[in-house]
């Protein structure tokens, strides 16, 4: 009888076990999703940086080597409390400012997590700015047309993380 | 000691071990009663969290892809509402073309060259499933799509609506999206 209960015992330990091991997946699973948006969340926030530094300095990115043609820098994301809570490495491309292009291309990696640690997830995203001044094409007019779109953001994409 | 002993080696008597074996079968029974609820429960459950799965991710998708786009257009032509998104075409081969490495572009080049764009459609069929439409494929996105319902109140908004029924039970997931609109 004792044989028989402990083998019951030992059967619904077994089932429970299993049962918390699959909530533990879900669970899991659940975690990485949200690190995944953090991720994103972050790189926004480095696209937004660059962004703005794109528009209040006129120096910015600074002129490099002639086969230098990339910008980068990383900056630590905090929040209002002053808590690191993860890391944006921006890359300013400037190999197309010129015309007929005239568009900067924005690669943007946010990683979430601990600056000090490895980053729990880590997204990257790119963008275009517009740099140029009149609608292309209308350039070499008497009256060139001057562009509306100048200075904004444009073909941002998601490309996923890690 | 010796009645002690006597008590030991007595076992328990015919009457006595059928009572305990009642006693374990019942409380059995109402285990396994418990555990065919619970496990019930449990199916049902799973069932719904992965239609729930397959509708959020259809609309992660959704909303990831308008995010994405230069234009976003909503037609409310009948039975079904139909999305369309006009994009830069994500194939990493033709990105390339369009920024090559060297840095040159020819002289006619424009941000939004038509040959360098895609149009994506996002549309619910009779069968409930929800399909992702572009010129080279037409993808299922999700299944049992019961409702699907767009709006966009203003230029830089769209929102997403999505339902999923089994039997009486209706759960709706629904998003706001930001959209990066820089109009050609």
């Amino acid at each position: 009888m004792l044989a028989f209960g402990l083998l019951v015992m030992v059967l619904l330990l077994v089932m429970g076990l299993g049962f918390l091991g699959k909530q533990a997946d879900t669970y899991r699973a659940s975690a990485q999703t949200a690190a995944a948006s953090q991720a994103l969340e972050v790189a926004m926030a480095g696209l937004e940086d660059a962004r703005v530094k794109l528009m209040k300095d006129f120096k910015f990115p600074p002129p490099g080597e002639v086969d230098q043609p990339q910008y980068c820098y990383t900056e630590i994301l905090r929040d209002p409390g002053g808590q690191a809570v993860g890391s944006y490495t921006v890359t300013i491309d400037s190999r197309w400012k010129g015309p007929p292009s005239s568009i900067l291309k924005i690669e943007v990696w946010g990683y979430w997590g601990d600056p000090d640690n490895p980053p729990i997830s880590s997204r990257r995203v790119t963008a275009e700015w517009e740099e140029a001044e009149f609608l292309r094409g209308t350039e070499s007019l008497a009256t060139p047309v001057p562009n509306p779109e100048v200075g904004r953001l444009m073909h941002f994409q998601d490309h996923g993380g890690l | 000691m010796s009645r002690l002993n006597s008590s030991f080696n007595k076992g328990l008597s015919l009457a006595e071990t059928m009572l305990v074996m009642t006693l374990v079968m019942v409380l059995m029974g109402l285990m396994a009663g418990l555990m065919k609820e619970y496990s019930e429960i449990l199916r049902t459950g799973r069932s719904q969290t992965a239609r729930l799965e397959l509708v959020q991710n259809a609309l992660t998708r959704m909303a990831g892809e308008a995010t994405e786009a230069s234009e976003v257009t909503i037609s409310d032509a009948e039975p079904f509402q139909t999305l369309t998104l006009k994009r830069l075409n994500p194939d990493p081969g033709h990105q390339g073309q369009r920024l090559p490495n060297n840095g040159i572009v020819e002289t006619s080049w424009k941000p939004f060259r038509p040959a360098d764009m895609i149009n994506v459609s996002y549309r619910r069929d009779d069968s409930e499933r929800l399909w992702r439409v572009s010129s080279d494929e037409s993808l299922e996105v999700a299944r049992d799509v019961s409702m699907l319902k767009m709006e966009k109140p203003d230029e830089f908004t769209l929102m997403l609506k999505l339902s999923t029924a089994q039997g009486r039970a209706v759960k709706t997931l629904s998003t706001r999206v930001y959209l990066f609109a820089v109009r050609p």
